[in-house]
């Protein structure tokens, strides 16, 4: 109970909008008796001020008389004075007699007086003039007194009505927010019990909550989508192993059964070791797309220049199309400024061009062509072979992903999700195209942000014939 | 000597004194202004200033009225307000008979 989120939370919401109240309240007391008594020792002093002027201008005569004219025109009924010689005796004012207790000229004093036989309460200050008069003067505040003596039993009146407003609002709240997080702690619920395809509810009114349920869902969607992919890849792994390993354990067992001699044993043994070969490049392949997802080399990343690099891939690539009996175009500017690891955008454009020379027909054309474009580097490997359906497109770059064209091809499929990971890791993407006929591929990397120069106009322009080879693993 | 006096006054800044004291007193003192005899005092005072004014007369005869039904303070509001009204108006009033 103590650790329920929502109780926490009303209570928090009761204490906070019971200590502003309370907070709002008291200053409000504190505001009113202030004032009040500030008023009243105001006017007191103005009053004193007046008086002592009278003094100064006409003496005791003049004092007497403003203050019965005074007192004669006091329409509040609050004025208080009394004027006595050194002697004690009254010599003017409306007070019968001077109280003992207003001894000091420095100090307001609360005085009680009788009112026509009704006691009252009244602030008082004494002001001492020459010759041994002494001057008081004040107001009756029993209006204001009572207002100050009523303000604290409203303020407790108050309190309760705060404190069980306070409950209330707790209590709403708590409900509120109970019935807000419901749906997020049923849907985790459900997913919890294995029901995947459980989402949160909006409300559809647009608000934090929503927001909250569509982050929620899309991380769902996202996760969903990430165990969908890793059991894609576990199939994958099982079955695209599975015959290797198969074939190589078939063999070990054929040689080991029938081998008529040593020559038949090791090269039973030397087949084996290639099957697992191929498997140990398998799960190489997979790992570097696990280490280049991951971007665990981006600190490889640096300033290069596309120019070089292509023209060296062509002139690479250029014997193998040959041996294919295909042409090799390329149309790149002499510089092409970007920024990235070099050997992994090189081993991505290794593969395209691996993939379009495989996949092309003999006497067709395979282009490498890069260009600038909006302040993005974007390189096109094209082929004039099968191409990919576009249904299948969009699974292309998923691992051990193989079209119905490549099939009989071989092939691990994890060609083009290296390309994927690497032009992802790299800020950029890659789009497969129809070329019709063919397959075009794009990738799109941010150029270098400094120093090196715009693309030259002088491209390295050229053709290079291919002579017919065989498929190759 | 009058700078003097007012500085005096000014500068006893007085401060509250808690009403603690107050139980000590004996007796509070009277408010002399609450009384039959000052009502009378101030209804001769209106009669002597004189005026034609309706709402003088009224407030007299109000004042004088509340005063003998021994509602004093009431009364003396009466003709202190009568009083202020007929300040600047100095004819002679008639007073009723009451």
């Amino acid at each position: 109970m103590i650790r329920s989120a929502s109780l926490k939370l009303a209570a928090v919401y009761g204490i906070l909008f019971a200590a502003s109240a309370f907070a709002l309240v008291f200053f409000l007391w504190w505001a009113t008796t202030g004032l009040l008594d500030r008023q009243v020792e105001a006017a007191i002093r103005a009053d004193a001020q007046g008086l002592s002027e009278q003094w100064e201008d006409g003496g005791v005569p003049n004092l007497v008389f403003t203050i019965k004219q005074r007192l004669v025109e006091n329409v509040d009924d609050d004025a208080i004075y009394l004027l006595t010689d050194a002697l004690q005796r009254v010599i003017a004012g409306n007070l019968e007699r001077w109280p003992a207790k207003v001894a000091s000229p420095a100090v307001f004093y609360e005085l009680n007086v009788s009112r026509n036989g009704i006691k009252s309460v009244a602030e008082v200050a004494r002001y001492d003039l020459p010759g041994g008069f002494r001057l008081l003067v004040g107001r009756d505040v029993k209006g204001s007194a009572q207002l100050k003596h009523l303000l604290p039993g409203s303020l407790l009146y108050t309190a309760l009505l705060v404190g069980v407003l306070a409950l209330v609002g707790g209590v709403v709240m708590r409900n509120l927010f109970r019935r807000m997080v419901a749906d997020v702690s049923s849907t985790a619920a459900a997913i919890a019990r294995g029901d995947l395809q459980r989402r949160v509810r909006r409300s559809g009114r647009g608000d934090e909550f929503d927001d909250m349920a569509e982050s929620i869902n899309t991380m769902l969607e996202r996760i969903a989508k990430l165990m969908d992919g890793v059991r894609q890849v576990s199939n994958s792994i099982a079955h695209d192993l599975r015959t290797p390993i198969a074939r190589a354990r078939a063999r070990l067992e054929d040689a080991f059964a029938h081998a008529k001699g040593e020559v038949e044993l090791r090269a039973a043994v030397e087949r084996a070791i290639g099957d697992l070969d191929a498997v140990t490049a398998v799960f190489q392949a997979l790992m570097r797309i696990a280490e280049i997802e991951a971007g665990s080399r981006r600190s490889a990343f640096a300033e290069m220049d596309f120019g070089p690099l292509l023209a060296d891939l062509a002139d690479l690539y250029g014997a193998l199309a040959e041996e294919h009996g295909l042409t090799l175009e390329l149309h790149v500017p002499d510089t092409l400024p970007a920024y990235g690891d070099r050997d992994m955008i090189q081993q991505a454009l290794a593969n395209l061009l691996d993939n379009a020379i495989k996949f092309s027909p003999p006497g067709s054309t395979v282009s490498l062509s890069a260009d600038l474009v909006d302040k993005r580097v974007r390189i096109t490997v094209a082929d004039q072979g099968p191409g990919i359906p576009e249904a299948d497109r969009g699974r292309a770059t998923e691992r051990f992903f193989r079209g119905e064209q490549a099939r009989s091809t071989p092939g691990s499929g994890l060609g083009l999700a290296l390309v994927q990971a690497v032009a992802m890791l790299h800020d950029g993407a890659l789009v497969l195209e129809d070329a019709a006929p063919g397959l075009r591929a794009v990738i799109t990397l941010p150029s270098a942000p400094t120093r090196m120069e715009e693309p030259s106009s002088s491209p390295h322009d050229g053709a290079m014939a291919a002579l017919p080879h065989d498929a190759h693993a | 000597m009058k700078i003097r006096l007012i500085s005096m006054l000014c500068a006893a800044v007085p401060t509250l004194v808690a009403p603690s004291t107050l139980a000590q007193e004996a007796a509070a003192p009277m408010i002399t202004t609450d009384t039959l005899e000052y009502c009378v005092n101030l209804q001769q005072m209106v009669v002597q200033r004189g005026s034609r004014l309706p709402d003088v007369k009224h407030l007299l005869i109000e004042g004088k009225r509340m005063c003998d039904h021994g509602e004093i303070r009431a009364g003396i509001s009466r003709l202190r307000q009568a009083l202020i009204l007929s300040r600047h108006h100095p004819a002679p009033l008639v007073i009723p008979p009451t």
